[in-house]
């Protein structure tokens, strides 16, 4: 089976529960939502419902009909950013973010002439909420950070952040995609005002799973029209939520087993997890550091990241050491740029990339020592 | 739990207004003992204490609970109608649990009146559905001693807005 050890790309294994949800899905259920006539319809919509319940009870949103579903966190950022921007408009953004943020701001810059201001950070990734605000112009329509760097692991203080763009009523969209299911989140507390999420990470789900919890009251247009399921004669996209936003027929196989995994986070305890994860992240980082000729990039403490490491050894190239570890000693890692080409150039890491490691709830402090000593063996080897 | 659920079995456009949703459902356990109580927390219910049903709203929506089923007007979309089931569901619940410190009312206090049915009747007198009057038609309705299909003239589409208010009221009285 293999150590796996690149849950920050999708979480593996899912629990069994997941497994089961979507198999009971396409056994006994098997039919779409949205207003159908038959009993068996009615059980899909009550699936999508309680699924949507189980994420504003997560997140800590009392209205679940502003728990949208989308493809990933992609297609959801890509509705926000879109639905939110206009002409001429200025964005500040972290200088962390995964392409999914930073290709679309790129493209809405082209299109649209828009300014970003990127906020700059320490190599560590640490961010100073008071510079946000040293950003903000008249025309700022939008403030976007990940909560978490897939790099580095960095957790941003979106609460401080939240606060200062509540000061100036701008919208304070955070991409959870890697905290999502690991980290306590509380949408109001937190000041955050549209929070994305990815299914197929931290919460569990099978791939194909994802969305955004609306928080807010502004104007945001969908990013497609399509049918929704009911009134149908009516001839434009309808303006209530969540069908606003979800056009076509929904991922309801996905959402299913996204419905169990969510399910575990919240019987399990989200802090729960948070504890025993951190444990973990405190003890790679004391094996990690027994290394010599290996470094690791950002925080080194695990009170800062989320289950996330990069790290190069001296000599040997990211790639050379993600292979290896695959084909000599079945431990699954990634290398390279991990779609998040500036983080690399805070980091110092832009030509070179990183070996990237990022542990789940399933891991073990075994999987470690396998990866430290595999890691010993190859650097003796070289 | 006292009510553990309640299924949706039926949900389907409103009559005059497409982007609104009318639905059903079914209750896992006969609250009939507990509509008085019910009746009693929510202040503007109606409860007709001969079917036994309980009609309250929420907001625009209209909701009737009967002993062991659920009927609700005017909702906006399936994730309004869960939405709306959770929350009747705790209500149930809530009350049941604090029964002991609630006095049940078994009267109605608010109920329509013939006059606010005939209102919205065609009032052209034209005795088809088997009375003299639209008038008489209306106390009749009132009662529950006549269908509102007797009334052809409310089913041509010149009439369509004000069935769906006669429907709404008829709802409130349980008789839907
Ligand atoms: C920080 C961050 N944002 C966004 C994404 C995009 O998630 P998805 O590929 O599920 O859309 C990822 C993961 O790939 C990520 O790590």
């Amino acid at each position: 089976m293999g150590v796996y050890l690149d849950n920050a790309a999708t979480s593996y294994p899912k629990p069994p529960e997941v497994v089961n949800g979507i198999v009971n899905y396409m056994n006994n259920i098997g039919t779409t939502s949205g207003r159908g006539a038959y009993r068996k319809a009615l059980e899909a919509d009550r699936l999508v419902y309680k699924t949507r319940k189980l994420i504003a009870k997560l997140f800590k949103q009392e209205k679940t009909s502003n728990v949208i579903f989308a493809t990933n966190a992609t297609e959801a950022i890509n509705t926000i950013i879109k639905g939110i921007v206009k002409k001429g408009d200025h964005v500040i953004t972290s200088s962390l973010e995964h392409n999914a943020v930073w290709r679309c701001l790129k493209t809405v810059e082209k299109e649209k002439k828009i300014t970003i201001s990127t906020v700059p950070c320490t190599k560590e990734g640490y961010t100073d909420p008071k510079d946000v605000e040293k950003y903000i112009r008249k025309n700022t329509s939008l403030i976007i950070f990940n909560h978490a760097s897939n790099v580095i692991g960095t957790i941003q203080p979106i609460r401080k952040i939240g606060e200062i763009a509540k000061k100036y009523d701008i919208p304070f969209v955070v991409d959870a995609a890697q905290t999502a299911g690991i980290y306590p989140i509380d949408i109001n507390k937190d000041n955050i005002d549209i929070l994305t999420f990815t299914g197929h990470k931290s919460l569990f789900g099978p791939t194909g799973t994802g969305g955004f919890i609306l928080n807010w009251n502004g104007n945001l247009t969908p990013l497609k029209e399509g049918g929704t399921g009911g009134d149908s004669s009516y001839e434009y996209q309808p303006d209530y939520l969540p069908n606003k936003f979800e056009a076509g027929t929904l991922n309801i196989c996905g959402i299913a087993g996204l419905k169990e995994g969510l399910e575990y986070i919240l019987n399990t305890g989200i802090n729960n997890i948070f504890e025993k994860e951190k444990k973990l992240i405190a003890y790679t980082l004391n094996r990690l550091m027994e290394i010599d000729k290996l470094t690791i990039y950002g925080p080194k403490d695990p009170e800062k990241i989320v289950g996330v490491v990069s790290f190069n050894i001296e000599g040997l190239s990211a790639e050379e050491v993600a292979y290896r570890l695959d084909s000599d000693y079945g431990i699954m890692v990634r290398s390279g740029l991990h779609c998040a080409p500036t983080a690399h150039s805070i980091i110092g890491t832009k030509n070179t990339g990183t070996v990237r490691i990022s542990i789940g709830y399933f891991n073990t402090k075994k999987d470690i020592d396998l990866l430290v000593n595999a890691l010993k063996e190859i650097i003796k080897l070289n | 739990m006292y009510l553990d659920e309640i299924f949706i079995t039926y949900m389907q456009s409103c009559i005059a207004d497409s982007k609104k949703i009318r639905f059903k459902g079914k209750l896992s356990t006969d609250i009939g003992e507990v509509l008085p109580y019910i009746n009693r927390v929510i202040k503007n219910a109606i409860f007709n204490k001969n079917i036994p049903s309980l009609t309250f709203t929420k907001e625009f929506r209209i909701i009737t609970l009967y002993k062991d089923s659920i009927a609700v007007s005017k909702a906006i979309n399936e994730t309004d109608a869960y939405e709306i089931i959770d929350m009747v569901k705790d209500l149930i619940n809530n009350t049941y649990n604090n029964k002991d410190n609630i006095q049940p009312l078994y009267e109605m206090r608010t109920k329509p009146t013939a006059i606010e049915l005939y209102n919205h009747l065609p009032k052209i007198n034209c005795k088809r559905c088997g009375e003299s009057t639209c008038m008489a038609f209306a106390s009749k309705l009132l009662m529950g001693q006549k269908n509102i299909k007797k009334c052809s003239h409310l089913f041509t589409t010149e009439f369509k807005p004000q069935l769906e208010r006669i429907k709404d009221l008829l709802q409130m009285m349980g008789y839907f």
